[in-house]
């Protein structure tokens, strides 16, 4: 192949190649997709394990924080169930030995002391682990009737105070001794144990350094900080409404995911708010890396599509010019060296195209060969054939001087250049008219070679006043030793007429013997029995006579012109052709022109086949009897052999 | 002209319809010529659809004929219709190559002569 550069059309266009660029991109993003997901379900359902881990933490402070503020209250209920009792100078010294025993060491505690007044009201106080900081009716809190209904201690639901601090509250009641010995409710004593701590304690247990622990009750209050819990909103509803889950958000500009998972008993939800990059930070740089591979494979593609079409085009861009140059007309173009037929055992599509389209050129080199012999042939047949034709026609007799006793008009209608039919007339004697009728049995030259052999052989064998079926014998032989291998088989009807007294002879070989009419009489002459030329070598050729009435015509025409067909199939038939003679006494010029024009009505046409016929008038007086012979009567005496 | 071949009693019968002129003589020597390979010789021509027969096709009977002489084969014709057998008869066809009435006719002639 010859190394050229391989033109903008023979690379994969870009309409080409952007369908398997973008086909690539998407096998890569699928797949850097799906495996995303995937990663990301499986370090989502990591993070959500270690959050639920973290509940067992947190309720093991739980239980270290509620137990703490258990014992705390022992001494406090102690104390508190003297205040109804006690003077106003006794419960500032009871008030500061109750601050001075409410610890602040889990958290910030504040105790409530409700009880009834020996006047029967409900005074609230309460103290931090400092001083007294309320004392007189409480604001809120239960009624009397709740008061003293409330018999066992209790802890109430975990809550979230003013500083979004994590609130436990405990009651237990202060019992004082009924007049029948049981014991009633006098009072309340509350400790409420605010643990600011609580969410740190919690992250430090959290494998999530930079996360932000919350806690969310049910009345939605949370312990996230005030200040920037405005953007969260959404957040908060999300977790009420859900519960458990996962949402992504971003908080002070930072993107965070937040984790959130029910506690102790659904009571509250436990929010971690974890920095994105603490969780999928590892997955987002593999992600970006495996990107930027994936970009690099697609630029790789693209190289190399780019490159593979050169490749694989180059021979193709050679063999185009080739099927070029061939389909111009130029068979002699190679596109390279010859290489040789074994030179690649297992060749690849190129070579394997390059192979057809030499074989494709060598076929046509030799076929524009033999198509320019073909048409040197045609042309010298076709001057053959042209000149057989003029052969044929220079062959032909000349008209009859105007003769007082006969009349004769020839008759053909050639279908092809040459045909096979024959016809001949000549004056033997003065007195004597021959007249030849043959066909041969082939087409074209070969027709025109025996039938130029054979009438002037049979013509000049009748000028030396050889008998009719002598003449016959002789060419028959000189046919048959003359053969070699091919059948020369030549029908041939001669006959000889007297001008003077009507008497015809004749002699036939394998040829339609004439049909003679006058008038409405026909009659067709025997048929002799005898073989066409060219056939068997002995056969004897017998001369008939007959003697014709004057006016009364013969009609010589071979059994091809009862086969024109209509457009039926339907042969002209010897019915037709006896029922036209019956109908036409015409002179034979106007005999021959009627009978063809009633053949050609018959096939609607000009036959598709070579005819010859002509007609024979005796217009001489008459001799002696009619003579209409038939076959048998031919052989017993009516044609009486020579 | 169309060309139907069947075997009874040993012999071909070579059924012809149509004409037997220019255009069919060669295809009917090429099935003959298919036939003797295949082993005919007693061949048995039913000519009873046959309407017009040519120089063409007499001529290629003659070939015919003359394949099977040096086999020693034989050819009988049948069912000639009218203007055919004139043909056939006038031009001496018929010495060569006899005719009988009907495909049985003809078969039967082949068993006399054995």
């Amino acid at each position: 192949m010859n190394a050229q550069p391989v033109p903008w059309r023979y690379r994969l266009e870009t309409r080409q190649s952007i369908p398997i660029m973008i086909g690539l991109a998407g096998v890569i993003a699928l797949l850097l997709t799906l495996g995303y997901l995937y990663a990301r379900e499986q370090i989502l359902a990591s993070t959500k394990a270690q959050v639920a881990q973290l509940i067992g933490s947190i309720a093991r402070q739980d239980d270290y924080n509620r137990n703490w503020l258990q014992r705390g209250m022992q001494p406090l209920v102690r104390m508190a169930a003297q205040f109804p009792g006690l003077t106003t100078a006794q419960q500032k010294e009871a008030d500061k030995a109750l601050s001075a025993v409410i610890s602040d060491a889990r958290g910030k505690q504040t105790v409530d002391i409700l009880f009834f007044t020996n006047a029967g009201s409900l005074m609230l106080r309460r103290y931090d682990s400092q001083h007294l900081l309320y004392a007189g009716p409480p604001q809120d809190g239960p009624t009397p009737e709740a008061l003293k209904a409330f018999s066992a201690p209790r802890w109430y639901t975990p809550m979230v105070d003013a500083k979004r601090d994590f609130v436990l509250r405990y009651s237990v009641p202060i019992l004082a001794q009924s007049g029948t010995g049981e014991g009633k409710t006098v009072g309340i004593c509350s400790a409420n144990l605010a643990i600011s701590w609580f969410a740190d304690r919690v992250r430090s247990f959290s494998p999530f350094r930079n996360c932000e622990v919350f806690f969310l009750t049910r009345d939605g209050s949370w312990t996230l900080p005030a200040k920037d819990d405005a953007p969260l909103a959404w957040l908060r509803q999300r977790m009420l409404a859900r519960k458990s889950g996962e949402s992504g958000l971003v908080w002070n500009d930072i993107p965070y995911t937040a984790v959130y998972t029910p506690m102790t008993g659904g009571e509250l939800l436990l929010g971690l708010l974890i920095p994105r990059k603490d969780i999928f930070g590892g997955l987002d740089r593999l992600t970006h890396m495996l990107s930027g591979i994936g970009l690099v494979v697609l630029l790789l593609a693209a190289y190399s599509l780019h490159r593979t079409s050169k490749i694989v085009l180059r021979p193709l861009n050679a063999l185009e010019a080739l099927a070029g140059r061939l389909a111009r007309g130029e068979l002699d173009a190679v596109d390279g060296p010859e290489q040789p037929r074994s030179a690649c055992r297992f060749p690849n599509e190129a070579q394997r195209l390059h192979r057809a389209t030499e074989t494709l050129r060598q076929a046509l080199h030799r076929r524009v060969r033999d198509l320019m012999l073909i048409g040197q042939t045609r042309e010298r047949i076709f001057g053959e054939m042209e000149f057989a034709r003029s052969m044929q026609e220079a062959m032909r007799p000349k008209p009859l001087l105007p003769s007082a006793n006969v009349e004769i008009a020839p008759f053909v209608h050639r279908a092809g250049d040459v045909c096979g039919d024959m016809y001949d007339y000549f004056f033997q004697t003065p007195q004597q008219l021959c007249c030849i009728m043959g066909n041969a049995a082939a087409h074209g030259v070969p027709a025109a070679l025996l039938t130029g052999r054979v009438i002037p052989l049979l013509h000049e064998l009748l000028l030396t006043g050889l008998g009719l079926g002598k003449a016959l014998e002789y060419i028959n032989s000189v046919l048959g030793a003359s053969q070699s291998g091919e059948m020369h088989m030549v029908s041939v009807l001669v006959g000889s007429l007297n001008v003077d007294d009507g008497v015809f002879r004749w002699a036939c070989a394998g040829q339609s013997p004439p049909f003679r009419c006058l008038g409405p009489e026909v009659e067709q002459l025997a048929w002799t029995g005898n073989m066409p030329l060219g056939i068997r070598e002995k056969e004897q050729y017998q001369e008939h006579e007959t003697r014709l009435r004057p006016g009364e015509t013969l009609l010589f025409a071979g059994p091809r012109l009862l086969s024109v067909r209509d457009a039926q199939g339907n042969a002209y038939g010897e019915h037709a052709l006896r029922a036209f003679l019956a109908s036409n006494d015409k002179p034979p010029q106007a005999l021959a022109s009627a009978l063809f024009k009633s053949l050609c009505a018959h096939a609607d046409g000009q036959p598709q086949e070579d005819l010859t016929f002509f007609a024979l008038r005796w217009t001489g007086k008459s001799g002696g009897g009619y003579s209409a012979c038939s076959g048998a009567s031919a052989a017993s005496g009516c044609g009486g052999r020579l | 002209m169309e060309i139907q071949v069947h075997r009874a009693q040993g012999a071909y019968i070579i059924t012809l319809s149509g004409r037997w002129d220019t255009f069919s003589a060669s295809a009917f020597e090429q099935k003959c010529a298919e036939l003797i390979a295949a082993g005919m010789r007693a061949t048995v021509i039913d000519a009873a659809q046959v309407d017009y027969v040519s120089s063409f096709g007499l001529r290629s009977l003659l070939n015919l004929g003359k394949m099977l002489e040096p086999l020693k084969g034989d050819i009988h014709m049948c069912s000639l219709q009218p203007q055919v057998s004139k043909i056939f008869i006038g031009s001496g066809f018929g010495n060569l190559f006899p005719v009988f009435p009907t495909v049985d006719a003809a078969l039967k002639a082949f068993g006399k002569r054995e």
